[in-house]
């Protein structure tokens, strides 16, 4: 007998369920400007003596603020008013480009229910923002990848015209089509390129390492076929397949290429995903690798053998795709634990509250073998990590940066943000030997040009 | 007094204040974003940064299909969307994880069914969640959902022959 679909919907939900905070409520009513109270009669007049005090402070604090806001001037680390505090955007920052010191998209989501995305751009830093792009309602965005400040693709994302099909990978299985715009000009104009949809996996290539050369795992949705993997040099209009993806490789693998011919799966091992009658969480078998290499451009794949720590066999798994300089890599994973225990009463919350840890391997063999287990104080679970080189690392913990010159040897940790807010460092920010951008939540943007050394405020623009 | 009638007493809410409207309303927002992101902080920060959206646009609720609960929950699904989006969102996400290879059609696991939700659109598992998790009326969900109740009907009907499940009639019905 099928269960039903409430039955099963609320066993999923519930599966991973954890409760709020206990102040959730608090912290969100807290976060709403409180209304005007009037002062006592008793302390009116000590307050208007204090308020002329503040007035001249604020004067003084603000000319900075908005020196500061503007990116006219950068504040160091350790400041004793507790870090920097970037103005927040009147919307998402759903994604964005950052391709060199000066020259960035991002694409805001604006608000009111389904509101349209505008990509906005810059080509001074943050100064100054133009619009180039604007998807309205109905309709969202896909992706927007840069490769240098002139070549970028945008997908949108609009609903299909076609009749639905229950089938999956047919014509019209995906309620939503990608259409991709083209631009070789940073932005300014952009032309819609006629490429064919592949229904099986509609968001497009899972990498692109250059505006015309791709790869993509195909025929996902088609069980029980094996995935394939397809290439493009085209820019996407023709595909040729491969290679099949290894029988090993867990589901849920993320596709990366550092160059033309070597390729990366990094897998995700979940454990959780299953429980016994009593609601006792049930080793999933292990992956046979949780890294995958290609050296031929993807016609092959060989298993890598990771020294992971001891936690790692009982618990949760996520890789980042690994990071090269020439042939010193390093490989940013979490552990997450422990599976939480499943309560055969639906109506209660599983029992388990979890951890996580982030790690770092390193290769000195261009990815052959990896070594130097090294738990990281911040990192994946934190916000993020930029590599300058293979010794030189930035990792996010919330609004601090915690700093190493020596591969993971030794650390020191700085204030940065304001408290309460956090970097958000990820592969796609932008850094080089001196400049670096980075997202600040989900509406804020922070940027340095002397190595992370001292940041400024990116005044995000306004969008009407 | 019900959370969907209070767009109906718009005036007497502006008496009593945004506080008194949202705080009965902060725990079903949290399981709903919660069922979308599945992590915990996360479902907070999108309940927090939802309900400072709600509150800047309050003076623009106009008594909207679905009362002020529909208008509210649409700020937070669409907040839960736009954190998705985002490729700072560095989480395991839902919608990356894949069918196995070779597994029994017929059977339906606790695995299976996820990944076969995941292989739906956003907005298919956003009317799952409403209509099955938050056990909200359908035209309520229809409401957030942006659509008619008949085109709500008819996309949770397929979503679920998608799922191979029963759809509940007597759940329907009683909407």
């Amino acid at each position: 007998m099928k269960p039903s679909a409430r039955s099963a919907i609320r066993h999923d939900v519930l599966t991973d369920y954890e409760v709020p905070s206990p102040d959730l409520v608090v912290r969100v009513l807290r976060a709403i400007p409180s209304s005007h109270k009037p002062a006592s009669r008793r302390g009116r007049v000590a307050m208007q003596t204090a308020a002329v005090v503040l007035a001249a402070f604020v004067i003084g604090v603000a000319t900075v603020g908005v020196r500061v806001s503007r990116g006219e001037m950068a504040l160091p680390a350790g400041l004793p008013f507790g870090g920097l505090h970037p103005p927040a955007a009147s919307y998402s920052i759903v994604d964005a480009e950052f391709v060199s010191a000066d020259t960035a998209w991002i694409v805001a989501q604006l608000y009111v229910h389904n509101g349209p995305t505008v990509v906005m751009n810059t080509t001074d830093g943050g100064k100054t923002w133009h619009e180039q792009f604007r998807i309205p309602d109905g309709s969202s965005i896909g992706s927007l990848k840069f490769w240098n400040t002139k070549d970028g693709d945008l997908v949108e994302d609009v609903p299909s015209t076609l009749p639905p099909s229950k089938i999956p990978g047919a014509p019209g299985s995906s309620n939503m089509v990608p259409r991709t715009y083209r631009t070789h000009d940073g932005g300014g104009h952009w032309s819609l390129v006629d490429l064919p949809i592949d229904w099986s996996n509609p968001g497009g290539p899972d990498f692109s390492l250059t505006q015309l050369e791709a790869w993509r795992i195909s025929g996902v949705e088609l069980r029980p076929a094996k995935p394939i993997l397809q290439h493009t040099v085209d820019g996407g209009m023709h595909w040729t397949t491969v290679g099949i993806v290894p029988a090993g490789a867990s589901p849920g693998s993320d596709l990366t290429f550092t160059d033309r011919q070597t390729g990366w799966l990094t897998s995700n091992q979940s454990k959780s995903y299953a429980w016994d009658a009593n609601g006792t969480p049930i080793a999933a078998a292990p992956l046979t690798a949780l890294l995958w290499v290609t050296r031929d451009g993807g016609q092959t794949w060989a298993p890598v053998d990771l020294p992971l720590p001891a936690e790692a066999a009982a618990n949760n798994v996520r890789l980042e795709a690994p990071v090269f300089f020439g042939k010193d890599g390093l490989l940013e994973f979490e552990v997450n634990g422990p599976p939480p225990t499943f309560r055969p009463d639906l109506s209660q919350p599983p029992t388990t509250q979890g951890w996580m840890h982030s790690y770092m391997l390193q290769s000195h063999d261009g990815g052959r073998s990896w070594g130097e287990l090294g738990q990281t104080p911040g990192g994946l679970q934190q916000g993020g990590a930029l590599f300058f080189d293979a010794h030189h690392w930035l990792l996010s913990q919330g609004p601090d940066i915690t700093e190493t010159f020596d591969a993971g040897k030794t650390w020191t940790t700085r204030q940065v943000l304001a408290s309460g807010l956090g970097f958000s460092f990820a592969p796609w920010n932008y850094i080089d030997g001196t400049a670096i951008w980075s997202q600040v939540g989900a509406d804020r943007l922070v940027r340095s040009t002397d190595g992370g050394a001292h940041w400024m405020a990116v005044t995000p623009p306004t969008i009407k | 007094m019900p959370a969907n009638k209070l767009s109906r007493a718009r005036e007497a809410a502006d008496h009593a204040g945004f506080d008194s409207l949202i705080t009965p309303l902060v725990e079903p927002a949290y399981r709903l974003a919660f069922a979308i992101l599945r992590q915990r902080m996360a479902a907070e920060d999108a309940v927090q940064e939802a309900t400072f959206k709600a509150w800047s646009k309050f003076a623009s609720f106009r008594n909207e299909r679905g009362g002020f609960r529909a208008w509210y929950l649409t700020i937070v699904a669409n907040e839960c969307r736009s954190l998705q989006r985002g490729r700072w969102w560095s989480v395991l996400r839902f919608d990356q994880v894949r069918p196995p290879q070779g597994s029994d059609e017929s059977a339906i696991t606790a695995s299976d069914l996820r990944q076969t939700i995941a292989g739906l659109s956003r907005s298919d598992r956003l009317l799952l969640y409403l209509f099955y998790w938050l056990d909200l009326p359908l035209e309520e969900v229809a409401a957030v959902a942006g659509l008619s109740t008949g085109a709500a009907r008819a996309r949770l009907y397929r979503a679920v022959g998608r799922l191979r499940l029963e759809f509940d009639p007597s759940k329907e019905n009683a909407t």
